[in-house]
């Protein structure tokens, strides 16, 4: 079960650091979501924070 | 899955692998979740929106231990009870660990992140070690204009006068005491002694 403690940690972290991987990357990670319902935008906008909202207000 | 505490300190015997039936596991055979968006909202509405669970995540993050943690924690258990295959503990991992993340924010939880710089442990030990995280002074939530009239309405509903009088009013401590009539017997009286005559002809 160590193997998939560290490959989620890396799944983990290739998605919440996606501006870091390269380009070509990139594009894997979010195709592999984008086919579903609970792509990118979506789990973005469950939940808003108070600090997102004034951040978008100003 | 149990663990058996008497084979805990026995080696397998070489080979004793072999004859073990493993497709009982539950990860062997077909997952409850097998399509991603089902998995993702079994997460939310079983795991992240049960509030029991969610204030035991909260106290383990307080106490030190990190968000990814708590998300590896929770999907290898789902793994183990054969609810998602492993490839979907990946797919799930990002996402869960996002939405986990931003509720911990909105309720102002100081947690470790699982990929903190030694800086950012060190700093999050020596908040630890202060009080500052018992103290909730200026951390009430932020009611909404509709929220704080409601909240002005029922207070003053809560202080309004409360009925005296009658049987189910509020004692007021001026009542005058009510003799009730217990062993005379009158005509007034709720509880009467039996009559002798009556007595008497029952014992026959």
């Amino acid at each position: 079960m160590n193997d998939l403690f560290d490959a989620i940690r890396q799944a983990v972290s290739d998605y919440i650091h996606i501006e870091d991987l390269p380009v070509r990357k990139q594009g894997k990670v979010k195709d592999s979501y984008s086919r579903f319902q609970y792509d990118f935008d979506t789990v973005d906008g469950l939940i808003e924070t108070d600090t997102e909202n004034s951040e978008d207000a100003s | 899955m149990p663990v058996d505490a008497g084979r805990l300190f026995r080696p397998e015997i070489p080979g004793e692998n072999l004859t073990v039936d493993s497709r009982s596991y539950p990860w062997r055979n077909p997952p409850q979740y097998a399509d991603f968006d089902e998995a993702f909202e079994f997460v939310v509405d079983e795991k992240l929106s049960n509030q029991d669970a969610l204030a035991g995540a909260m106290m383990l993050l307080s106490q030190g231990m990190s968000a990814l943690g708590a998300v590896q924690m929770m999907l290898i258990s789902m793994v183990s009870k054969g609810q998602v295959t492993p490839d979907m503990s990946l797919m799930l991992a990002g996402p869960v660990y996002k939405t986990f993340t931003r509720l911990m924010d909105a309720a102002n939880v100081k947690y470790l992140s699982g990929f903190d710089t030694p800086d950012e442990v060190r700093a999050f030990a020596e908040y630890m070690k202060s009080d500052a995280q018992f103290d909730t002074a200026g951390k009430a939530p932020e009611l909404s204009k509709e929220q704080e009239k409601e909240m002005e309405r029922i207070t003053e509903e809560a202080k309004e006068e409360l009925p005296t009088g009658g049987l189910m009013g509020a004692p007021t401590g001026e009542e005058e005491p009510v003799d009730i009539p217990v062993d005379e017997e009158t005509s007034t009286s709720l509880v009467t002694e039996p009559e002798v005559e009556e007595m008497q002809e029952e014992e026959k």
